[in-house]
């Protein structure tokens, strides 16, 4: 037994070692035939699903041109360059501009708005004395250019990308793409043994990892499916899933995937993904109007985005476009004539000014904030959205310029502090929201002060006491005299309140409407309290106000946090002759496939009476003209009706200015963040901002057409009797019909006030 | 010299077409009381839009009205109120459009409004004047 045991043994053992070889064999096996479904399985849901996150495109307000409009040719020039057209001496093809005096011709690219369709067209407009005179070509009378980008709500990992279908890319780009990246492309199964040999040979010479043996497939899977981390696993995972995404899909879709996945640049927190936003990044342009050079820098760059960045490294990424041209026209993709005429030109990317994207954080965060509202995050970073915005360019960068020049010189001036600064403008009536700034430096985005920063309103409030004074016309009228005296109240806790004015000083008895004008605070503390300080919360209330304002008498004097928006709410009111509209930053959202999704229609209430209406834009002009606004006319052209109201806090710790033209509101605020004193009055610090802003942008003064139920009538300032043109202290105010007084002053003529001006101006 | 029971102006007057620099100067902050121009009220006198753009806004509006396509109809009288805010016959195409979109709430405000802009005794007033009543 055992000898035979001995004798039977060996051949047990061999078969168990055999059994056991093929057991492994066949879990191997198993494994690998389980893990290839797995990758087959994972190859296929990428590749047939949604492949990307789109992020949503935001967009300016297109430039309007029409006939009437207010815009200059410095101004169109500026918008059709920043748009990227060229200027040429014939126009042949979209995207082109010719110019003659001051007359152009421009062949538009076409762009799909939210209300319609409009085809590349040609127009011609010419210029005269800021303002469009003729517009030809334009069946309906206007002309829109394409509105700008101006932002993406891109996803938590900052790719950004614009989407080009295989029939959108240019022929030589993919050519180009094959022949410096995979020769083989066209031949190969997804993977290149030659290609690899050659890499791991280089490999060996250098003694570490210096060159990839990976086709595009492969490195579209890398990107696409697989981490950058260059390992064994990764390499393992990779070869199989190449060779299946070749098995499943045809060489034209993998090339479009690879065209939209590869990594192109880095802008801030935001990637720059694939040749079609690439093409925008880099040139200002479409993919399909790039030419050969720009074409070869781009496929130049796949090698290394950042080593060969253009505006970082100009000359490392001329040599390398160089080399691709070179290799283009090597294997006949461009003849011997573009290649000599591509060497020759410079990169031609896009200027710095012209990179706008992301460069309006505070607007973009009040659109993003307006759009929570209706679309929940993930669609609004994934679904590929299209939001057209109100911002207007122009007004914009003119904010911005006003924001950044005055702030310099007051934190020049300043003695170490540095101050701070937010301005918004809207336009009157519709309620849009143009610019929005919310830092002293533009770009910065950080707290976006336009919108959070809620400080103390100052004398901003007093509109709404005498405003809501003037709605009882039986009792007070504009020329009603109050006194600036002092005065105190017991409040409820048994402490005294005591306004002050700034100066420290009384100045009698005055009409109401210079009370405001001069920012009186015993006046106008003495009129709240006796119209009531509900009673004021409640006209602000009616002009927007969205908070809870305990009725301290305080409040009569501003003690009211509010941010830069909440003020623009109230005065876009005051300003739109008593109509309430909710402010908009959005027009219109389109889906991926340009249906329209939303519009964001005007809504707006009559909450003022327009006579009540007019007697504000009489008091607040009164500002301009006489009072603390006065210095603006320095600037600004006498003839235009301003109305508008300084506001300055205790210890001189905020700086506000809130103003309006018959088209624009515009808010600005000056202070520190840590509420220190800025050592400056509305007039001295938000106004001068204020004034440059709308020293700059097209603007018509306060239409000053009085409604049915006011009449004007010549009233003495010393006394508020009735009076007459020509006598002393005769000033022309308007009343609520029936509300002036019938009692009459006596007349000292004065000198003929228009006499004396035009002496004046003559002199 | 005296002069006693002076004629005042009645309004609404006409002094200037636009706006004017201050008749006299202002003072200063101490409390002395100017004497301006301030404002130069004008009478209303408004039939068409100066702009022809706003002009065919009013007549496509309508034409979108009448075929009772009211969204584009809005979108058409909100184009022309961006650039005139005051044409009432924009306010009256908004009212009509949304009184048939039966958001009876909004026709009324913009009935009301475009009631500010329009002379009294016209056409539009009057249906104005209808809307902002119903």
């Amino acid at each position: 037994m055992p000898k035979k045991s001995r004798r039977s043994s060996p051949p047990k053992k061999k078969s168990f070692k055999k059994s056991l070889f093929w057991k492994l064999v066949l879990s191997v096996a198993i494994l690998t035939s389980v893990w290839l479904v797995y990758l087959d399985i994972t190859v296929r849901a990428k590749f047939d699903g949604k492949k990307w996150a789109i992020p949503a495109r935001v967009y300016a307000q297109p430039l309007e041109i029409y006939e009437g409009a207010s815009l200059s040719a410095i101004d169109f020039e500026k918008e059709v360059k920043a748009l990227g057209y060229q200027f040429v001496t014939q126009l042949r093809q979209p995207g082109q501009v010719v110019k003659q005096d001051t007359s152009y011709q421009v062949y538009t690219k076409g762009f799909a708005f939210w209300d319609k369709a409009e085809p590349a067209a040609r127009y011609s407009i010419r210029f005269s004395d800021q303002t469009v005179a003729a517009l030809g070509g334009a069946e309906d009378l206007i002309l829109r250019l394409e509105p700008q980008e101006i932002g993406s709500i891109y996803p938590n990992h900052g790719e950004d990308r614009v989407l080009v279908k295989l029939n959108e890319i240019p022929t030589l780009l993919g050519e180009a793409l094959i022949a410096v990246e995979d020769k083989n492309f066209a031949r190969h199964f997804g993977i290149s043994f030659k290609g690899i040999a050659r890499a791991l040979w280089a490999n060996i010479r250098a003694g570490g990892l210096v060159q990839g043996g990976s086709t595009l497939t492969q490195q579209l899977v890398k990107n696409f499916y697989l981490s950058h981390e260059r390992s064994l696993w990764r390499k393992l995972q990779e070869a199989p899933m190449a060779i299946l995404l070749e098995l499943h899909y045809s060489k034209a879709a993998i090339l479009e995937a690879y065209i939209n996945e590869v990594y192109l640049g880095q802008s801030g927190p935001r990637s720059i993904h694939g040749f079609g936003l690439a093409a925008q990044h880099y040139f200002n342009q479409p993919l399909q109007s790039l030419k050969p050079h720009q074409i070869a820098l781009l496929v130049g760059m796949v090698k290394g985005a950042s080593y060969y960045n253009p505006w970082r490294s100009p000359q490392r990424a001329t040599e390398r476009r160089n080399l691709v041209l070179q290799l283009m026209a090597d294997n006949q993709l461009i003849d011997a004539a573009t290649l000599t005429y591509s060497l020759r030109q410079p990169l031609t990317v896009a200027t710095s000014s012209q990179r706008q994207l992301g460069d309006y954080p505070a607007f973009l965060d009040l659109v993003k904030r307006q759009l929570q509202k209706d679309y929940r995050s993930e669609d609004l970073q994934s679904e590929g959205l299209r939001i057209f915005t109100t911002m207007s360019m122009q007004v914009q960068q003119q904010t911005e310029q006003a924001v950044v020049r005055q702030m310099q010189r007051l934190n020049a001036a300043s003695q170490g502090v540095v101050l701070q600064a937010a301005a918004m403008i809207t336009a009157v009536g519709s309620g849009e929201v143009l610019a929005v700034v919310g830092d002293r430096n533009p770009r910065f985005s950080g707290f976006n002060r336009a919108l959070d920063a809620e400080r103390q309103i100052g004398s901003l409030v007093k509109p709404f006491v005498y405003l809501t004074a003037l709605m009882q016309p039986q009792r007070y009228q504009l020329s009603s005299m109050i006194a600036d005296e002092p005065f105190s109240i017991t409040l409820e806790n048994g402490t005294e309140w005591t306004p002050k004015n700034y100066s420290e000083e009384s100045h009698g008895i005055l009409p109401l409407y210079q009370a405001l004008a001069f920012s009186y605070n015993q006046a106008t503390a003495r009129l709240g309290m006796d119209v009531g300080v509900k009673e004021v919360i409640k006209t602000m209330t009616q002009a927007g106000l969205e908070k809870t304002v305990a009725p301290f008498p305080s409040v009569l004097l501003g003690a009211i946090p509010l941010s830069p928006f909440e003020v623009s709410h109230l005065y876009h009111t005051l300003a739109a002759d008593g109509i309430y509209t909710p402010l908009r930053a959005i027009r219109s959202v389109m889906d991926a496939n340009n249906q329209p999704l939303q519009r964001y229609a005007l809504n707006s209430e009559p909450r003022f009476a327009p006579e009540y209406s007019h007697l504000m834009h009489y008091a607040l002009q009164a500002v301009m003209r006489v009072g603390t606004g006065r210095s603006a006319y320095n600037s600004l052209p006498a003839d235009l009706a301003l109305a508008g109201k300084t506001g300055t806090t205790n210890e001189q710790r905020d700086s506000w200015f809130a103003g309006y033209s018959g088209d624009h509101l515009g808010v600005v605020w000056v202070g520190n963040d840590n509420n220190q004193s800025t050592r400056l009055t509305g007039s001295s610090g938000a106004l001068p901002i204020w004034v440059d802003i709308f020293r700059q942008i097209p603007t018509q003064g306060i239409a000053q057409t009085a409604p049915d139920s006011i009449e004007y009538y010549w009233i003495d300032n010393q006394n508020s009797l009735r009076s007459a043109e020509g006598c002393s202290n005769a000033q022309l105010v308007p009343f609520v019909a029936g509300s002036q007084p019938e009692a009459v002053t006596d007349c000292l003529l004065a000198e003929s006030p228009v006499s004396s001006w035009l002496k004046k101006w003559f002199r | 010299m005296v002069v006693s029971a002076c004629t005042s102006t009645r309004g609404p007057v006409t002094i200037r077409e636009t706006g004017a620099p201050p008749l006299i100067e202002s003072t200063t902050d101490s409390g002395a009381k100017p004497q301006v121009a301030i404002v130069q009220p004008v009478v209303p006198d408004k039939q068409k839009s100066l702009l022809p753009l706003v002009e065919s806004r009013v007549v496509q509006a309508n034409n979108e009205l009448q075929r009772k396509r009211y969204e584009q109809a809005i979108n058409l009288a909100e184009q022309g109120l961006r650039i005139d805010r005051k044409e009432p016959r924009l306010y009256l195409v908004l009212a009509q459009a949304y009184q048939s979109l039966a958001n009876k709430q909004q026709a009324v405000y913009f009935a009301k409004q475009g009631l500010r802009y329009a002379q009294k005794n016209t056409p539009v007033f009057d249906k104005l004047f209808v809307l902002s009543k119903s």
